[in-house]
């Protein structure tokens, strides 16, 4: 049998998880499920490709291939630029529509806002870079074998790797650290994380910087192996929730599982049963793991 | 007698603005001692406890704490300025442990100050020590107390505000939560009781304040309260008040 799948999957489970992690603090910890998240995605790229450009245009010689991968040290340093700036405009974007409607407590209106968000924004993109894809790098690459059948190129490992680095240290933020902690009172009780001498405001920027960021470098990983499209957050973005929901809304593990599962059973089912049925059978997964554990694998119950 | 931690004058607060259900009380404790407001349903006690933590908005009077005044201060401010408070239900995250819930409370702490008072907590609530690493949602209703009263203590509050602590609760644990009480009165905390079980306030509360259809209708010692008719004729709102009855201490 063929393993490529699973490396496949991996690469895909890794850019789901990424952006399903801010799915999942975002909603844990307001209660709000954001469907402008996909957008977050599509800018982080944008950004990125910008940044990238900007540092290849000013520094002779930063967009030559590293190594042995496809690009230089501009687009790495510009995802760093990215996932910044991403992160304040996640917060921006909380600051200017989802916060004043927050303080209303509409959580329909809430949601419809995010849609409407997704949307201008998605527009936005379209209007200012057009729809036609813009690459990272045109460099070619050549898998490698590495057993079992299976091909991979270094640029795919290091996003492996780049993706298990995030989650680790987010990880160990939220499990181990005084902000994880808040952030975790917070969403099971901000009145009383607020009597506790939490800044809960200050916890929920953090949570959309965080959000921001993550999905900023989920959008380098999508451009990288992909292309850069304004659509490209979007259509990531039914996945996102599958792998949040499946994970156990709330818990980061949770999502990185979830992105896992789905990646994977997106891969294998394109494999082994074929490309039209590759939404499909994912979602069949996220039916029959609900039916069990309708908290999702690590989630709590209500 | 000492000076007065928190001094209230005049609160009108309620849940929404313009429908007060705390109307005009003002309010005294002092350090070192426990003072009980006591009250029959609806007198609004909780919503007064809720207004002096910070979650709800004030429409009047002013709240004064260790002599700063935290009227409109946010809530999680209120708790750095020295102020704890306990609420009846929900009063610890489930999925927190018990050495989780008092880091959070050892963040109002100076940092070298921090792991030495976790310690010293554990060590005056033996209980919770045993199950350091146990999720708080994992916890009895008794042991979730202790666990928000310790968390509270922690931060060396001046005023230590607690609302209805033997809610839910065996006579046993109701005796073990109200003894150490007795002990952080020791310590020169404000310790302010928010009860519907009269008997068990009383016999430890210093002072006691009776509020009768969100007003004061009675404040004085709470010895003076140990007669049932006294306690009863105020409740009715009648007339009958103790001698030492004043509005305010």
């Amino acid at each position: 049998m063929n393993l490529q799948f699973v490396m496949d999957g991996t690469l895909a489970g890794a850019m789901i998880a990424l952006g399903a992690i801010g799915v999942t603090l975002t909603y844990s910890v307001l209660q709000f499920s954001n469907f402008a998240h996909g957008e977050l995605i599509s800018i982080g790229a944008y950004i990125t490709y910008l940044v990238a450009a900007a540092i290849s245009a000013t520094v002779i010689g930063s967009s030559e291939a590293l190594a042995v991968f496809s690009f230089g040290w501009n687009v790495l340093l510009a995802a760093v630029v990215a996932m910044a700036v991403t992160g304040i405009l996640a917060w921006g974007l909380d600051w200017l529509v989802f916060a004043r409607l927050r303080a209303k407590g509409m959580a329909i209106t809430l949601v419809m806002a995010s849609f409407g968000a997704s949307m201008a924004l998605r527009a936005a993109l379209e209007f200012i870079f057009s729809s036609r894809p813009l690459y990272y790098t045109q460099e070619l690459q050549i898998a490698r074998a590495i057993g079992a059948g299976i091909l991979v190129t270094p640029d795919q490992l290091l996003l492996v790797a780049i993706t298990a680095t995030l989650v680790g240290l987010l990880y160990v933020v939220w499990a181990h650290t005084a902000l994880g902690r808040a952030m975790r009172a917070v969403s099971e009780n901000p009145a009383l994380a607020e009597v506790c001498g939490i800044d809960v405001p200050r916890v929920v920027r953090v949570t959309w910087y965080i959000g921001g960021a993550l999905a900023s470098a989920a959008g380098l990983l999508l451009g990288l192996l992909v292309q850069v499209r304004p659509q490209m957050g979007f259509e990531m973005l039914l996945p996102l929730f599958a792998a949040a929901i499946l994970g156990g809304i709330g818990s980061v593990p949770g999502a990185l599982c979830g992105g896992l599962i789905v990646g994977l059973s997106q891969a294998a089912t394109v494999q082994f049963i074929g490309a039209e049925w590759r939404a499909g059978v994912a979602f069949v997964i996220l039916l029959a793991v609900l039916l069990i554990r309708p908290h999702g694998l690590f989630g709590r119950r209500s | 007698m000492t000076d007065a931690l928190l001094q209230i004058s005049n609160l009108v607060a309620g849940y929404e603005q313009g429908l007060p259900i705390v109307r005009g009380v003002s309010f005294t404790a002092r350090g070192g001692q426990i003072v009980a407001i006591l009250g029959p349903n609806g007198a609004g006690k909780s919503t007064f406890i809720k207004a002096v933590a910070g979650l709800l908005s004030v429409d009047a009077g002013t709240m004064v704490l260790t002599g700063h005044d935290i009227t409109y201060m946010p809530a999680h401010l209120r708790a750095h300025a020295g102020l704890a408070y306990v609420p009846q239900l929900h009063n610890v995250f489930a999925t927190l442990t018990v050495l989780d819930h008092l880091k959070i409370g050892a963040t109002l702490l100076p940092p070298a100050a921090r792991k030495t008072q976790i310690e010293a907590s554990l060590t005056l609530f033996p209980d919770l020590a045993r199950q350091r690493y146990v999720l708080a949602g994992r916890l009895s209703g008794g042991q979730r107390q202790l666990l928000s009263i310790a968390r509270a203590v922690l931060t060396q509050p001046a005023v230590l505000l607690l609302d209805e602590p033997s809610a839910g609760l065996s006579p046993r644990m109701v005796e073990q939560v109200f003894a150490q009480l007795v002990k952080i009165r020791a310590g020169g905390i404000a310790v302010v009781l928010v009860e519907q079980h009269v008997k068990a306030a009383l016999a430890i509360a210093d002072r006691a304040y009776v509020l009768v259809e969100g007003e004061v209708a009675y404040a004085g010692p709470a010895a003076a309260l140990q007669n049932k008719n006294t306690l009863a004729a105020l409740y009715l709102n009648h007339a009958h008040r103790p001698s030492a009855t004043t509005g305010a201490l």
